[in-house]
Order: C-alpha cells, then sequence, then structure tokens
C-alpha cells in the first residue's frame, strides 16, 4: 500500500496541478478582491458644509463611515430635542449609548442595543437604517442579532458583511448571501473542468502509456489502486483549493486596515418560507463537502470511461457533456421529475447552500444525498467493470477454441 | 511449483493453445520457443491472468490465478518489455517500488551494483538506452525475488558481455530456488541456461529436456523443416 | 507529398477524437434545439408584451402630462408627440393582434408598416433633438440602441421587411427556422471563440501526437523533406476538421429544418459599416461571411499549434498556447487601454465574427476583406517561423 502511494504520487501530473493551482488562485484573488468593491457607499450631509463620506472597503475605513454616520444620528436626535425645548429624550440617550458601544468596539452590547431596537420597532428601525443591509428584512436582522448575541461573538454584522476578508471570501465562491460574485459560475466552471482534466489524466495514464500491465501484475487488487490513484489526486484537488483561497484571505488580512472577521458570521437564507442561520463555518463545510462529492462524481465517471477507451480526450468531453448538460441545454431532452434526480441540477454552490428560488424548498441533505449516491453509483460501476474485466467475463478477449485436447 | 490444468485459448478465430497441461517445478529455468507470432507472450499473458482463460486450472504453490490473485501475483513476476516502464519515473522509482510491493528483502543497492547500473540508476526511463531499459527490467525481477518468473525474450538488444550476464544471473536465480519460464530466440543461449524446453506448435506445449543437443538443429527439425515442405 | 498526405490521413480518419468533436460541435449548436422541443416558444408573446409595454407607458406619459395645470411650451410640445407616439404604436399593437390571435387574419405587412411608420418616426424625431422624448420598443433578446444609428438601422430593416414580405423573427425565438438556426446560434447564444477552442483541442491532439506516442524518430528518418511532412500534417488537419464542422453544420440545418421548416436565407440583419448608414445584410450573407472568418481563424490557429509542436510535444502546452490566444481575442482584453489601439492589427481582434461582421465591435478594426487578409498575413508569419526552425533543425 505505502509502494503504491508513493508510486502514485510520483505520477501525479505535477505542471497541471501547478498550472490549476495558478489559475484558481488568480480567479479566487481576483473575485475577493473584486467583493471588497462591490459597493462603496456614500451619504452626504448638508448644513453648515456640505459633506459626503464614501465607505472604501476596508474595515478601517467602513467604521470611519460609520462612526460618522451614528454621531450624525445623535447629533439630529440633540438638535431635535432642543427644537422640541424637551430634555434628552430616550432615543437620543439610545443613540449615544450605541455611539459610545460602537467606539468602545463592544460590539456585543451593540448588538443586544441593536436587537432591542428592531424588536421594539421594526418599521422605525428601517427607517433609521439601523437594520441597513446586510438584513433583508427586520425579522432576519433579529434571527441574525440573536445568534450573534446568544454566541457571544463580538462582531458588528454591518462592518463584516461590507469589509472583512472571510465574507469576502464567501462572496468569492458565492456563498455569502450578501454580496453576490457576478463570476461565481466560472469558478464553478473552473473548479469542475480542473478536476475533469486531473482525473482524466492519472486515470487514463497507464493505458495511454502501455504501464497498464505493470500495474495489472502489482500484487494489490485494481480498484484499490484506483482508489488509492483517485485519492491522492482528490486530496492535492483539496489542497490547491485550500491554498489558492487561504493565500488570498491571508494576504487580505495582513493589508493594514483589514480584518479577518469571524467564521461565525451567521449569514441567513429561507428554507420552507422561514428564516434559518447559517454561520461562515458551516457555510464552508458545506461548500467543501459539495466540491467534494462533485469531485468523487467526475472521479468515478473518469475511471469508468478510462476502463473502456484509451482516448483521453473522448473522456474528457464524455464528462464535460455528462456535468454540463444543464448548460448545453443536453438536460430538456429529461423528463423534469428526472432532472432532480441528476447530479447536474446541484451543480451551483450557490444555489445548494443559499437556497434562492426553486432550492427554497430543497435542503441541504437532499442535495447532498443525491451527490453521494451519483458517486457511490458511479464507483461501485468502476468496481463491477474491474472485476468483470479481471475475470474475462467483459467480452473483450476472445474464449479458448473449441474441441480441447490434451497435449 | 507452477501448475497449468486445461489451458484452452483463442484470438479471433485463431487458435493459439489447446488444452495445455504442464508444471514448472521450482529451481529450474526453462525456455519458451516458437517462431514469432504462434503466442509465446499470449502463454506468458495467461499464465498471470493478463488475459482470460476461465475453464484453466493455474496455481502457483496451491494459490489459484482465479480466486487468489493477489497472493499468486506476489508470487510471480512479469513484465512484458521495458516498453511499459514509466517514462518520468527513474529506475530507482521503479525498483523501491517493486520491492515494497513484493515485499522483497533483496538489497537494491546491491543488485544495482551487480548489474553495473550505478551510472544511470537515478535517470528517468526516457533518457537510457535499450540496453539499459534492458538491465533496468532485470533489476525489477531480481529485486522483486518472486518464486516465478516469467520472462519475455530478456536478451534483445543486449551486446554479448551483457548476455553472458544475464546468464549468469539467470543461473544464480535458479540456485536460489526459482523458475524461470524464458522466451527466447536465442537457441545458443538456451541450450547453455534452460534445463528443459517447451516448444510451441500446432497450439501446444512439446516439452524436451535439455541433454546437451543442439538447439538450432531441434528447432530447425520441429519447425523449419515443416516450413520447408510447405513451400 | 501527396503519400505522406494518404498515410497522414490514414493514420488519423479512424481516431475517435474526430467522432467526439463531431458530438461536441452537434451539441453545442444544437443547444437551443434542446430548449426548444417540449417548450413552447414565448417570443412571439414577448414581443407582444413590449408592443403592449410601449403603448401603456406612452398613455401613462399622455395621462401625466394631461394632468399638468400650467403645461410649459415644452410640455406642450412633449404631450403633442406622444400622442401622435400613441396613435402608432396602437397601429402596431393591432397588426400584432391580427397575426397572433388564434385565427390569424391579416397579412405580415399589417405588422410591418405600422412598425415601419413607427421607426420613421422616431428617425425624424431623433434628427430633431427630441429623442429623449421617444418611447422605443424593448425587443426581448435584442440591446437597445437609442442613438441616431440605431434608428436609421431600424427603418432600413422595417423597409426590407415590407418590401419582401417577411414577418420578424424574434431573437429569443427557439425554435427559429433552419436558415435562421445557424446564425442565431453564433449571434445570440454561442460565441465563436468557443467553436475555435474546440478546434484547438484538435489541433493541439493532432500536431503532439508523434511526439508523445515517440513516433516522431521514424518520422524525422524519412526521405523527405521535414516542412513537407509539417504541411502534409496541415492538409490532413483541414481535410479532416473542416468536413466535419461542415457536417456538423449541415445535421443542425436538416435537424433544425425537418423540426421548424426551412425558413429564408434572405432573411435581413442590419448593421452599419460607418457608423453613420445603415445597411442590410441577408443571413445568406452574413453565414457565407461567417464561414470565410471561421477558416481563416482556423488556418491561424492551426498554425500556431505547428509552431508550438516544434518547440514542444507537450498537448498541455499546445491547447494552453491556443487558447490563451483565444483569451486575448475577448471582449475584455480586446477593449482594454492596452489592447485596443492594437486590436485592429492583430488577428485576434477579428476572432468574435459575429460583432465583426455586424460591425459591432467594442474596438477598432478595419473592414471584413482586411481582417481576413490580417488573419492570414499573420498565419503566415507563424508559417515562416516553422518554416525557419524547420529548416534550421532538419527535424520535426
Amino acid at each position: 500500500m505505502k509502494a503504491q502511494l508513493i508510486l502514485e504520487w510520483k505520477k501525479q501530473p505535477w505542471l497541471l496541478h501547478l498550472f490549476w493551482f495558478i489559475v484558481l488562485l488568480a480567479v479566487i484573488g481576483s473575485a475577493m478582491v473584486r467583493a471588497e468593491t462591490v459597493r462603496t457607499r456614500g451619504v452626504s450631509y448638508t448644513g453648515a458644509t456640505a459633506d459626503t463620506i464614501y465607505a472604501k472597503p476596508t474595515t478601517a475605513s467602513e467604521r470611519h463611515y460609520q462612526t460618522i454616520l451614528y454621531q450624525h444620528g445623535v447629533a439630529n436626535n440633540v438638535a431635535y430635542d432642543k427644537q422640541l425645548k424637551r430634555p434628552t429624550s430616550p432615543a437620543t440617550r439610545t443613540a449615544k449609548k450605541i455611539l459610545r458601544q460602537f467606539q468602545q468596539r463592544d460590539y456585543l452590547s451593540f448588538n443586544r442595543s441593536i436587537l432591542a431596537i428592531i424588536q421594539d420597532d421594526p418599521e422605525q428601525a428601517i427607517n433609521d437604517s439601523i437594520a441597513d443591509p446586510p438584513f433583508d428584512s427586520p425579522d432576519q436582522a433579529v434571527t441574525q442579532l440573536t445568534y450573534m448575541v446568544k454566541h457571544q461573538c463580538n462582531r458588528m454584522l454591518q462592518l463584516d458583511a461590507m469589509t472583512a476578508v472571510i465574507n469576502n471570501a464567501a462572496s468569492a465562491f458565492g456563498i455569502n448571501g450578501f454580496k453576490s460574485n457576478q463570476n461565481v459560475t466560472t469558478l464553478n466552471t473552473l473548479i469542475l473542468a480542473m478536476a475533469m482534466t486531473l482525473f482524466c489524466f492519472v486515470f487514463y495514464k497507464d493505458r495511454r502509456e502501455e504501464t497498464d500491465t505493470f500495474m495489472q501484475l502489482a500484487p494489490l487488487t485494481r480498484f484499490r489502486q484506483a482508489l488509492i490513484r483517485g485519492g491522492i489526486t482528490l486530496g492535492l484537488i483539496n489542497a490547491s483549493l485550500l491554498a489558492a483561497s487561504g493565500i488570498g484571505v491571508i494576504i487580505l488580512t495582513l493589508i493594514p486596515g483589514h480584518e479577518f472577521g469571524t467564521l461565525l458570521f451567521p449569514t441567513a437564507y429561507t428554507l420552507f418560507g422561514k428564516p434559518v442561520i447559517l454561520p461562515l463555518w458551516q457555510a464552508f463545510l458545506q461548500l467543501w463537502l459539495l466540491y467534494n462529492l462533485w469531485f468523487l462524481i467526475i472521479a468515478g465517471l473518469a475511471l469508468c470511461l478510462s476502463l473502456v477507451s484509451r482516448n483521453q480526450l473522448v473522456g474528457i468531453f464524455v464528462i464535460a457533456g455528462v456535468m454540463f448538460a444543464d448548460k448545453l441545454k443536453l438536460l430538456m431532452l429529461v423528463p423534469l421529475n428526472v432532472q432532480r434526480l441528476l447530479p447536474n441540477g446541484y451543480l451551483n454552490a450557490t444555489d445548494v447552500i443559499r437556497h434562492p428560488r426553486d432550492f427554497q424548498l430543497i435542503p441541504f441533505t437532499h442535495s447532498l444525498t443525491v451527490l453521494l449516491v451519483w458517486a457511490a453509483v458511479l464507483i461501485i460501476a468502476a468496481w463491477t467493470l474491474m472485476r468483470l474485466q479481471t475475470s474475462g467475463v467483459a467480452g473483450r478477449f476472445r474464449r479458448e477454441a473449441p474441441g480441447a485436447h490434451s497435449h | 511449483m507452477l501448475a497449468v490444468a486445461g489451458l484452452s485459448f483463442s484470438f479471433k478465430d485463431k487458435p493459439i493453445l489447446r488444452d495445455v497441461n504442464f508444471t514448472l517445478e521450482d529451481g529450474q529455468i526453462v525456455g519458451l520457443v516458437a517462431p514469432n507470432g504462434t503466442g509465446k507472450t499470449t502463454l506468458l499473458k495467461l499464465l498471470c491472468g493478463l488475459l482470460p482463460a476461465p475453464a484453466a486450472t493455474i496455481t502457483l504453490n496451491g494459490l489459484s490465478l482465479r480466486t487468489q490473485r493477489s497472493a499468486f501475483l506476489k508470487q510471480l513476476f512479469f513484465l512484458e518489455s521495458s516498453a511499459h516502464l514509466y517514462a518520468d519515473l527513474t529506475v530507482r522509482d521503479h525498483l523501491l517500488y517493486v520491492k515494497r510491493m513484493w515485499r522483497s528483502r533483496v538489497d537494491v543497492q546491491a543488485t544495482i551494483k551487480q548489474l553495473q547500473m550505478e551510472s544511470y540508476y537515478t535517470k528517468r526511463i526516457k533518457n537510457l538506452s535499450l540496453g539499459m531499459k534492458q538491465h533496468a527490467l532485470l533489476a525489477m525481477y531480481m529485486i522483486s525475488d518472486a518464486q516465478t518468473m516469467l520472462i519475455d525474450e530478456p536478451l534483445n538488444g543486449l551486446d554479448p558481455t551483457s548476455i553472458q550476464q544475464f546468464e549468469h544471473i539467470f543461473g544464480g536465480l535458479r540456485a536460489a530456488g526459482k523458475t524461470l519460464l524464458v522466451s527466447s530466440h536465442q537457441m545458443d543461449s538456451v541450450g547453455r541456461v534452460c534445463d528443459q524446453v517447451f516448444f510451441m506448435k500446432d497450439q501446444a506445449l512439446r516439452e524436451v529436456a535439455n541433454t546437451g543437443q543442439d538447439m538450432m538443429a531441434l528447432y530447425t527439425q520441429i519447425f523449419m523443416t515443416e516450413a520447408a515442405a510447405n513451400v | 507529398m501527396f503519400d505522406q498526405i494518404a498515410f497522414d490521413l490514414k493514420k488519423n480518419v479512424r481516431s475517435s477524437t474526430n467522432v467526439v468533436l463531431f458530438v461536441a460541435f452537434l451539441i453545442l449548436l444544437l443547444g437551443s434545439f434542446f430548449s426548444a422541443l417540449g417548450t413552447t416558444d414565448l417570443s412571439r408573446m414577448q414581443l407582444t408584451q413590449a408592443y403592449s409595454s410601449a403603448n401603456v407607458a406612452i398613455d401613462g406619459q399622455i395621462k401625466a402630462l394631461s394632468k399638468l395645470k400650467h403645461p410649459s411650451a415644452a410640455q406642450k410640445a412633449t404631450l403633442a408627440r406622444k400622442q401622435d407616439q400613441v396613435h402608432l404604436v396602437r397601429n402596431i399593437v393591432m397588426g400584432n393582434a391580427g397575426l397572433v390571435s388564434p385565427v390569424p387574419t391579416g397579412s405580415i405587412n399589417d405588422l410591418n408598416k405600422p412598425l415601419l411608420a413607427y421607426a420613421k418616426y422616431n428617425l425624424r424625431e431623433t434628427e430633431a433633438g427630441h429623442a429623449a422624448d421617444l418611447t422605443l420598443i424593448r425587443d426581448p433578446g435584442v440591446p437597445l440602441d437609442p442613438s441616431l444609428i440605431g434608428r436609421k438601422k431600424e427603418v432600413r430593416f422595417y423597409q426590407y421587411l415590407v418590401a419582401h414580405h417577411i414577418a420578424e423573427l424574434p431573437a429569443t425565438k427557439a425554435n427559429a427556422p433552419a436558415a435562421a438556426y445557424l446564425p442565431f446560434q453564433f449571434l445570440y447564444h454561442l460565441s465563436p471563440l468557443i467553436i475555435l477552442g474546440l478546434f484547438v483541442i484538435e489541433l493541439g491532439q493532432l500536431f503532439t501526437t508523434e511526439k508523445h506516442d515517440g513516433t516522431i524518430d521514424f518520422m524525422n528518418n524519412l526521405p523527405t523533406g521535414k516542412l513537407k511532412l509539417l504541411v502534409a500534417r496541415m492538409i490532413t488537419f483541414l481535410a479532416l476538421a473542416l468536413p466535419n464542422f461542415a457536417l456538423v453544420c449541415l445535421v443542425t440545418y436538416l435537424t433544425a429544418g425537418l423540426t421548424f421548416g426551412w425558413g429564408s436565407w434572405r432573411y435581413p440583419l442590419v448593421y452599419s459599416g460607418d457608423g453613420r448608414t445603415a445597411q442590410i445584410m441577408t443571413l445568406g450573407h452574413f453565414f457565407a461571411l461567417l464561414c470565410l472568418m471561421l477558416v481563416a481563424a482556423v488556418l491561424f490557429l492551426m498554425m500556431l499549434s505547428a509552431l508550438l509542436s516544434l518547440l514542444s510535444g507537450n498537448i498541455g502546452i499546445n491547447v494552453i498556447g491556443g487558447l490563451a490566444v483565444l483569451v486575448l481575442a475577448t471582449k475584455e482584453v480586446l477593449s482594454s487601454g492596452i489592447f485596443s489601439p492594437l486590436a485592429k492589427f492583430l488577428p485576434v481582434g477579428y476572432f468574435d465574427f459575429t460583432k465583426v461582421i455586424l460591425h459591432q465591435t467594442g474596438w477598432p478594426i478595419f473592414s471584413i476583406g482586411a481582417g481576413i487578409g490580417i488573419i492570414l498575413g499573420w498565419a503566415l508569419a507563424l508559417f515562416g517561423g516553422c518554416v525557419v526552425i524547420v529548416r534550421r533543425r532538419q527535424r520535426l
């Protein structure tokens, strides 16, 4: 087993791995940087002087922007109290308290205060821009803030949603729920293309280079060899993805004015009409599971095809046709009720994890089950094909001549 | 001991072997001789399961090829030719792989020294000459330390010095109790090295003990006389 | 040379890659066909809604202007214009209603003529400087062009339809008749770069197979000039790839024709070569130009692949090199500050055939003929590179 691991490690197409790593680094990195610039907010104040403040895509700048907002909020309340010739109103006291908590970075108390305001008067909270994005609605705001308070999370939702590095990383993969990455389809396609080319390369290599007889004579079953081969490739693909994402996160976090954020950040989506909290760590975990199930499906397909064909291009094209059957409109040939059972319907990470539109009625476990079943089916099919080929039943060879006699 | 019973095979509509039975005892070198295209390589492939023969019974020291394949293969080594090595891996990579997979105790460095491969041991297969690749292949056989070795025309492309070296090594393996089934066209070498010879003709094997007779004359008698008569 | 070509053809004609590429091209071109099967064509309904939306919008504007207590002279003029517009748009709505009713009445020109009248009105008003007051009909699937040349194109388009009694084909029409199906694929659904991408893969496979399989030494030892071998390989590629693609187009045409009808190659596309005058190009003319440009681009990519194969036998490098060139042909790159001034001198500036033929590129280009000349010129230059390398090395 160890020997096979070492051999399969050496047989890996390292140049191809490097190529895809560079592509991923460029695409994910640029998506993360673009996520920072999705929205530059501005607010203008007129009065003694016209003043327009814009928030740049750093936590420091966003903090400054928010501080100005809250300071103006307090000033407006104080002026209003003065105009009405009344003592400091509860609203003014609350505004001052929020400002103080914000300036002291006591986000835990800040979140409690905001939660209280929204629960007290949701519509007013919207008017006062307290229930601003990232909240889609006061209900969602309450759900998310309650989560933050319950988990003692000392972070501010708006700050992190707009500028935290880990939130931008989530946007790059389309799982943030707030900022969307217009190129997430491209990223998904590239990740699938990476898996297709790599798995086809490793599974076709022996047949292409005629070293398959050597492998067949090693005292290790073909299926085990395939598992080791596929396992190493899967590991390297995961390492590439992790490294490409990780490097982007680390570099951006180290840039002055940026903050990492928190993996507990509660994104929210609607499932069966109810708001559901999905902390970022869970969203990333779901994304990782989803990717790896796609990879297993692609690996299974590549392995099966490599057992019946020597032409690697055929393998890549067939797998591409299967994985992108939706985009190629091939699925239109399949009845709608059957389409939902095919893995193609679960290729979009944003749909599967964030549950927009049709996916509001499809829980993650359902998507996971469909993909898992297909991965298992394909791997079992490959195992069966190998067994048939080894026993000679697969009909690739002609049988012994009739009328046998002793020599 | 390698025991074969009821081995038959045909390729498309051409019969290659018809109900072949034989045994190979431990500690002997058996030559496999036939004209090109008769089916020598096919026989070797059948013996290690690369081609299917469901009706045949092939056992190696009591282990069945069909039902105990991995254990069977641990006792056997066969690699058709040096063209089936990994071009981008080094000789060392191949040798270490074989040592580990066959759980061999044979010392790799000693083998390298014996075959005088020090100068290209760490080179990639694609950068080796034919002779070097043949040496690499032989090294793999030696390091596998398999009980039974099936070797397909090992002397192709070798200079006389290397041929002598290979024959000496085959003798050493026999002395260590290994069984070698060697297909070859080089009748003088067959005569020097083999304990018995299988002549493959008419889908059968004719076993001839090596008593020091002129193997080339025997080859001519078995294969070429008939061929001359048919011209 | 003929022996070499025959030998090369024999080696490659039975490759499964030819079949795979045939299927891949077919799937790409039949994408809309699959969509159209089993689904209702909504394009006519979408067009009807576009007419209705324009009508409703103008009605709303008239109501708002009518409510003004003290309208200014400008507002009165706008109101007058809006009343003219609503009259014209209502003619369109009525003409369309006759065609889409369960029992169609009237002829195609009952809709075309009101559309032409409205287009002429919009042109007059735009020339008079009243473009802001216009309510243009948003044809689904077609970007709205509010400029003067946009209005001229519209007039020219409907003039042609009226003169030839042809019904307008909506861009979103999934079940377009055969003559329109293929051009529509390239116009609205499929980037030519994807088609070229498949050719790049085929080229990579063909030009590196000898080095990969180790038979290159045999080739290099043949008693013939090595350049002849390379040219023979090129001819083999052209003899396999272009008929393969032509067959795909034919199968697509027949499939669409047998299912949706044949249509007419005289259907007009309108474009402007100089930005001032509008011209008509028929679908047949468009498709012919598209094929010409495709062949030129394929020739260029073939020369590139041949050159790369002389430098490396790695199929990955060959394919990535070709794909990198296609990335340069994207709108994002060609419209960027660095490339934009150079785009018209580079072959990649002419790879997006549909935009080039209809002069809709976001970067400067020469004419179509000049573009083809530039592509072929660069192809020749790359061939020159191959000649230099082969003559020097005396081997492939």
